[in-house]
């Protein structure tokens, strides 16, 4: 491969958007949350889920997809952690989203040595690396918070807050923003951070009138 | 799905047997209180079974396996041929290169640096 030339391939958002629609529509039975990629991931794709010890603390990662795309590793530490079960199940969604949507790459890397993975990965130019990564946060976040749920979870919400007196969407930015993403956040069993981000990603913040 | 009358090998059947209950590793691992680490190397028979019957009876309970039943004996006499397994030799070069993954989900999406990735090179080797 060219690694001067390397180009993250463009896939528009409506695209991601559809192949997580599409991918949760076959293996997830409608309406059920949360999504539980775990399962998806042993039982419907038969991908191996290997747990490694140190696998954060040494090199920063909590998971990723094996070359031989049959196997998710992740930490062990926080595989065991109840604190951080959303935290692997986006990451377990993030890696089958790289399989769903970059399987051209896969296709087109071959190394014949750990010094030359080492040498390809660090010439792939960093905006192209980060936009690659970029695709594969966007299908794990619509995978598992689908948008009719969130906007459904969402309204629920606004009702009890303007019920309350509370009607400062357009002034009142982040703060109202992460107050309304923490309760809903458990239904979908991901992070705050995540539903913040799909709320202005799926364009329901601030509510139009 | 496999067929559980055709396993040689403790560790193959283990997995087929979860696999065939839909019970995902981490369920297990809470319901038997097991290490995932551990377990996952069981299934890929890079370790041994546990010969502790105690241990090996809550493993079958966990996978649903009724005492009495082709299933429990099978169970129990794997595990027992299963013991003498030795611990694999760390990964061949060749062998974690087929490995070695195309992506990887660090902090803010920013690429690995060398040192990182060589880290990752040898946690899969030694997987």
């Amino acid at each position: 491969m060219d690694l001067a030339g390397f180009k993250a391939p463009f896939i528009s958002r409506e695209k991601i958007w559809q192949a997580a629609d599409e991918f949760r529509a076959k293996y997830w039975p409608p309406g059920e949350l949360p999504v539980d990629v775990e399962a998806i991931a042993e039982f419907e794709l038969n991908l191996e889920i290997r747990p490694i010890t140190g696998l954060y603390s040494s090199c920063n990662v909590d998971a990723l997809l094996l070359g031989n795309l049959e196997t998710i590793i992740v930490d062990t530490g926080y595989y065991r952690d109840d604190r951080m079960v959303n935290r692997i199940r986006f990451s377990m969604a993030h890696e089958i989203g790289h399989l769903i949507l970059h399987p051209d790459i896969y296709s087109r890397i071959a190394h014949s040595s750990i010094d030359e993975w080492v040498s390809f990965f660090q010439a792939i130019p960093d905006d192209q690396y980060t936009w690659i990564e970029q695709h594969a946060y966007e299908f794990a976040g619509r995978l598992l918070v689908p948008r009719d749920r969130l906007k459904a979870e969402f309204e629920k919400a606004r009702a009890l807050a303007e019920a309350s007196g509370f009607t400062e969407w357009d002034s009142s930015g982040e703060m109202a923003r992460d107050y309304i993403a923490r309760g809903i956040s458990r239904v979908f069993a991901v992070s705050e951070q995540v539903v913040s981000r799909r709320l202005l990603r799926e364009n329901l913040l601030p509510p139009r009138r | 799905m496999e067929n559980i009358g055709v396993h040689n090998c403790f560790g193959s059947f283990f997995r087929t047997l979860r696999k065939e209950k839909k019970i995902t590793l981490r369920q297990f691992c809470k319901m038997a209180a097991a290490d995932p680490g551990n377990i996952s190397k069981m299934e890929r028979s890079v370790w041994p079974p546990p010969q502790d019957r105690a241990i090996l009876e809550r493993y079958a309970k966990t996978l649903e396996i009724a005492e009495g039943t082709d299933e429990w004996y099978q169970f129990f006499d794997l595990a027992a041929a299963d013991c003498g397994i030795v611990p694999h030799d760390l990964m061949s070069d060749e062998k974690v290169v087929e490995m070695l993954p195309a992506f990887f989900r660090t902090l803010r999406g920013q690429k690995p640096t060398e040192a990182e990735m060589r880290a990752v090179a040898e946690k899969i080797r030694r997987s």
